[in-house]
Formats: structure tokens, sequence, C-alpha cells
């Protein structure tokens, strides 16, 4: 299985969002990149081979352990915002930090594509508006 | 540089300097008008670089996509927290707010209210016997508030608008129908419409009621609404016509990216180029007059063409209208305190609280624009004698402000342990649910609330950074009080659960009050630094905006207001703007 496959297969077990919504935001690959320079591939391999077809008990064992979970909760995070968090000094100090662990947006696509505004059926401040007066009617489930 | 003389030079390209050059330079008067910071936002390519800046922000605040300049430093909200911004502040307070220093000024990233004030608002002293009276009330201005809701392209219904004294004329609408109210604003106006609540020795009934906006919506009777403004850097302009209705962007402040919101370049792109010259990133540092008064020059320092050079403009007349704090800045650096040593003091705001809560079922926010209601039935009534007024916007966005939510949201479930399909399905739960008003309220003009100098703290060019004294009043503080008592009960009534005592992840300036403390914000209503009065000994300005001691100097702005009450201040500096302008062209001769 490709590498980006499986993390995006990883992805969707963390986020509740599937497959298809998430290579939908056109920023998958830039965010293996930025776990990868966060956290060094080794450690992303180690998430993936936890996740990857997991049964619900495995995610949450991975979210449970000292290890993978602030990294996982990070990677939720990321899907969520748009922004990766730096990991907690803990951790940091534990399994050393690379130059890319530093609190930032990971670019406008990013920022735009955040599942937090697709969760509650709306867009991010400033992206794909619903267009003039949509407002005054309750929000529409997405169009597949 | 060129030595042409012209009838006037206006110091600020913002929103009371593109109208005043707009208006003389339809009296055929020629303007040349200084800006400190860049003309950036002017061209379409230079306006969607500062948009991609606000996305790619780590900070998303008023100021995201509207970075400073070394040269024509600003305030930044996020400077408050660690005192290091370009305010010095004295306190007790800290003054919250903040201002833009680029071509098209704070109107880049305002939210679009354009409120008129009350009549009973013009003289607060002779009504309530408390803060200062105004030399001209609401008929003067009213003639003045019809241009400036057609130059700014307002969208409102009068039906909606008459309310507390405020009339218009006959058979006047706005320039364009109102901006549709939110599924939450009437979601809520369902439950609340009606409902009476104590103030003062009486009760007032609330209204989730629509504010005027200067948003593109539904034009009426051939009105042509202006859209995104593209004035390139060879002088060629877009056809200013295609002007698009609200997408609902929900991003008023910072940025709107369409400009289907009002900002001063719209207005500056429009004025004849053989009339005006836009000269930006030329900071004003001196107003050089004669010894009868008579301003001469003024004196700026042109930036970013390598070497700074420091020039002179002349004109007939000058008209300051850099901000109510730069323009007393411009004053006081000049060494033109006034006899009575008004100049910098009365600096007020609308300091402003949050309330949050969270309805019974989804009202789907974070949508729309920021907010498309108010609750505007707190402005007015007898007991503006014993504390101030106050109004409500009511947000479409969710508790963004107050707790910076959605990212908050995220965190908190992150850290409680959700993921996947249950995280997903309980922050939908959660921000689906989610109201937000702004409670906004008045402070009187208090002559110790001052914007000074002093030579130990200068930018980079050499000009004084403002030094602020500032303190939150007990009329303000009891207002605060009230107004959250008076959420609640709005709340209470439609089913709200109130969480506006939860503690916060962000950080405000705080105030005590009693055994209370108000945590409040700036609303970016500076006001109050170079006053109109009756006469020269009360005030700064005259009726007309002209400085008592400087035949040929205007101050234009809401540093003229001796007070606000509680209208967002922009549409009456606007009318103010432009009745000056009007004056002053019949002056000229014009």
């Amino acid at each position: 299985m490709e590498r980006l496959d499986q993390f995006v297969r990883a992805s969707a077990r963390l986020t509740g969002f599937d497959r298809l919504d998430l290579h939908g935001t056109g920023v998958s690959a830039a965010y293996l990149g930025t776990l990868d320079a966060a956290v060094g591939a080794a450690w992303v391999d180690r998430l993936l081979a936890a996740l990857v077809d997991a049964e619900d008990p495995a995610v949450a064992a991975a979210l449970a352990s000292p290890e993978l979970g602030p990294v996982a909760r990070a990677l939720i995070y990321l899907w969520y915002t748009g922004t990766w968090r730096q990991l907690p000094g803990g951790w940091r100090a534990a399994h050393g930090a690379l130059a890319g662990d530093t609190t930032h947006v990971v670019s406008a696509g990013a920022y735009l594509a955040g599942l937090q505004w697709k969760a509650v059926r709306a867009h991010a401040p400033g992206g794909d508006p619903t267009g003039f007066g949509s407002w005054a009617e309750p929000a529409l489930e997405a169009i597949r | 540089m060129t030595s042409r003389r012209y009838d006037v030079v206006i110091v600020g390209a913002g929103v009371a300097g593109a109208l005043v050059a707009s208006h003389l330079t339809q009296a055929g008067l020629s303007v040349l008008l200084l800006e400190a910071g860049a003309g950036s936002a002017q061209a379409l390519k230079g306006y969607d670089r500062h948009l991609q800046t606000y996305f790619e922000a780590n900070g998303k605040g008023p100021e995201a996509p509207w970075p400073a300049s070394a040269n024509a430093p600003q305030p930044d909200t996020a400077n408050l927290k660690f005192g290091n911004g370009y305010f010095v502040q004295n306190g007790p307070q800290l003054y919250g707010s903040s201002y833009t220093r680029l071509q098209g000024g704070s109107t880049l990233h305002w939210l679009g209210v354009s409120l008129r004030m009350l009549p009973e608002d013009f003289a607060m002293r002779g009504n309530f016997g408390v803060g200062l009276d105004w030399p001209i009330g609401y008929d003067t201005l009213e003639p003045y508030y019809r241009q400036a809701e057609l130059d700014m392209g307002v969208s409102a219904d009068v039906a909606d608008q008459a309310y507390q004294g405020i009339a218009f004329a006959d058979g006047y609408e706005y320039p364009m129908a109102r901006v549709p109210l939110s599924y939450s604003d009437t979601w809520l106006g369902d439950r609340v419409n009606g409902h009476r609540v104590p103030i003062g020795d009486t009760t007032a009934a609330v209204q989730i009621r629509s504010y005027p906006a200067a948003r593109n919506s539904t034009p009426r009777d051939g009105y042509s609404p202006f859209g995104a403004v593209d004035r390139r850097p060879d002088g060629r302009t877009r056809d200013p016509f295609l002007g698009g209705r609200c997408q609902g962007n929900t991003a008023c402040i910072p940025i709107c990216p369409v400009q289907a919101k009002y900002n001063a370049n719209r207005t500056l792109a429009r004025i004849d180029p053989g009339l005006l010259e836009i000269r930006p990133r030329a900071v004003a540092s001196t107003v050089d007059v004669d010894e009868n008064g008579v301003v001469q020059s003024v004196t700026y320092k042109r930036w970013g063409g390598g070497a700074v050079v420091e020039e002179k403009a002349t004109a007939r007349a000058f008209v300051l209208a850099a901000h109510a704090v730069e323009n007393a800045k411009l004053l006081l650096n000049s060494g033109l305190q006034t006899d009575n040593g008004l100049v910098g003091r009365h600096l007020m705001d609308h300091p402003t609280l949050y309330a949050w809560g969270l309805t019974p079922e989804p009202v789907w926010p974070y949508r729309g624009p920021q907010s498309t209601a108010g609750v505007e039935d707190f402005r007015s009534g007898a007991w503006r004698a014993r504390h101030a007024a106050f109004r409500f916007d009511v947000g479409n966005d969710g508790w963004r402000a107050p707790t910076g939510a959605p990212e908050a949201n995220v965190s908190a479930l992150l850290e409680a342990g959700a993921w996947g399909a249950d995280l997903r399905r309980q922050l939908a739960d959660q921000l689906a649910r989610q109201v937000r008003f702004s409670l906004a309220v008045e402070q009187l003009p208090d002559p110790a609330n001052r914007v000074t100098l002093s030579r130990d703290f200068l930018d980079p060019l050499g000009n004084p950074r403002p030094v602020i004294d500032y303190r939150i009043d007990e009329y303000t503080l009891k207002a605060m009080g009230e107004a959250e008592r008076v959420a609640h009960a709005i709340f209470e009534k439609a089913g709200v659960q109130d969480f506006s005592q939860a503690p916060v992840d962000k950080w405000f300036p705080t105030v005590p009050y009693g055994d209370r403390v108000f945590s409040y914000h700036g609303m970016g209503h500076f006001a109050g630094t170079h006053i109109v009065g009756s006469d020269a000994s009360n005030s700064v300005l005259d009726h007309t905006q002209r400085a008592w001691a400087h035949p040929n100097l205007y101050l234009v702005g809401s540093g003229s207001f001796p007070t606000m009450g509680t209208s967002n201040p922009t549409l009456t500096i606007a009318a103010t703007a432009i009745r000056t302008a009007h004056l002053l062209a019949k002056e000229l001769g014009a």
C-alpha cells in the first residue's frame, strides 16, 4: 500500500471523515509531509502501523499511549484546523523535537480545508461562502 | 518632488479622508492626499495578497491581514497582554482597540455596522446632565447621513430603523434592501421579540433587529453597488461597477474577500485622478503654522523608495483625517496644543463584554456575514442620567470571539479523549448551537482619558508614539453589569444555556467593579481627542470641524466627537466629514 494511502486510512479512523473527504481536501500529501517534518518518518510509520485497518479498541489504545497518543491528537487537530500544533513539552523532551514541530498554519489551503467547518456544515471564514442570503435558512448537509 | 500647489492637502486615506477628497474634488478643487501606509489594498492583486496573509496567519485577529510597516506603526490587540505594542499604556485600564495605517484605513477590517446616532446622543448634558453637548444636532446632520449612506452603500430598510427618535426624510429609503437576517437571528427573535426586560425605572421590549450595514445587498431604484477596487500600478482601473452582493464569507472582520463590504478605497477609486493625487508611504510629522496660526504646510517623511526623504506639502487649506489618535498626535507634535489643553483629551471607546450560550437545537452559525442583527432597545432612556447606554451585536460566528471556537472546542474534545465519528458528532453538536452577543457600552468624555506624547518613545522615523491614559468609570461599569443582566434575561427567555461566566483560554483585559471583574475588549471605536464645541474655551474645533486657532485647518473623524452614544462611529464620521467638505468647498469659493 502507498504510504500516502496508509496515512489517509489512518487519518480517516482518527477524524471520523472518510477517505474521499480527506483526499478531497487537497492537503493530505502536505499533511503527511507536515507530520514527517514534525516527528520524523519512523514515528509516523509506527503511528500508521497502529492505526491502519485497526479495530476501535486498538485505535483507543494508540490514543491512550504516551508515545503515540500526543502525535495522534496533533494529527487530528491538524485535520480539523489546518494548524500543526507543537507537541506537548513532555513528548518533545522524551523523544526529541524536530525543527518542523512548531505551531503553524500549514498553508492557506489547509486553513480553508479544516474539517471543523465541514463538521458544522459551514466554511472557513473568508473562503467557500454559501452565497447571498443562504444564511437565512438552516445549513444544508453536504451534497455528494 | 512636485511643487504643485493644491487647493487642499488631506492627511490620511481612510473613510474620512477619502470622503472629504471625494466631495472636494466633486466641487472642482484639487487635492493631495498623504497616506502614512502603503497603497497595497487598492489593486486586486495586492488585496488578494492581504487575504492570503490572513489565511496563513497563526492568529486570526482584526490586524492579521494588515501587518504594520515599521515606519507607520499601529496598535495591535495581540500586543495588549504583554504591553509591547505601539501604544505606551499608562492605565489604569488598557485601551483595547486598534486601527490600521494603510490606504483604506480601518474600513479595511471594520464590521460594516452603519447606525446613525440617536437625536438624544447629541445633547447628553442637556438631556441627562452628563457628558458634553455637540454644537450641532441630528437634524443638521440628517442630510449628510443620507449622503454617507449613499456614498458607502448601506443596506437597510427604513421600517426597521425608525426608532428612538431616528427620523428619516420623507420617502427616503436606503440604497439597498436590508441584508437578510441569519437563521439564528430569526430563531432568537421568534423566542424573545417583545419580551420586556427591566431597565432603570421602566422596562424595554427586546427585539432582534436588522442593523444598517455597508455591505452590498439587493439594490433599490437603480442604485449601482460598487464592488472590488482594482486600481493598478500602471494607472488602469477595472470597471468599479462590478459590485457583487455579500456572499456570506463570515469574515467582515478582518477582511471581506470580495469587498462586498465598503472600504475607503472604493471611494478613492471613483475620484477623478486629474484632481486627486494620492501619495502613499508619506507619514506626516508636523503641521507648520505662521505667527497668525495660519497653516503653511504639512511636513511629512516619504519612505519605501530607499532613503527616507522629508518634504513639505502646501495648500490653501489642510484637513487632518489621520484617525483620532494620529490627528491628536500630529497637533501635539507640532506644538499646537490649544490654550484649554484639550487636544488629546476625552479619549473614548465602546468597551465591550461578550455573552455566549448554547441553544437547545441547532441554529447553524459560522455562516453569513459575521453578524446581521443587534439589540438596540437599551440605547435610549431616562436612566442614561445614571448609567451608560449599550447595544448588542448578535453574532453569526459562534463562540469564535469569546472562546476561540471552533479550535477551542476541537482542543477540549481531544483532551477529553474523543476521536473518530464520536469527535465529529460531538463537535458538530456543540458548534451548531453556539450564539454570541457583543455588549458594547457607551463611555462619557473624561478629560483624564487622553493621548499624550513623550520624546522617550519614538518610532523608526523619529515620530513619537502615543502614550495613553485610560480609565473606565463608574457610569460605564454600572452599565456593564446591566448589559450582562439583560443578555442573561434574553438567553433565559430563549432557552439558551448561558456560558458567559465559564473560564476561557483566551486573554482579555480586565477591570474591577465592586466584587466583580469584567473581561472586556475594545470595539475599535476611538473618539474624542479633538472635540467640536460651541466656543474656543470648551473645545478644539468649531461645529464645522475647523480648528478655533487655525483658520485653514480642519480635523475630521471621530476625534471630533464630544460624545458618541452607542452607535458605531463610522457613519457619523462619514456624515460629519462630508458636511465639512461641503462647507470647506464653499469657503474656498468652489
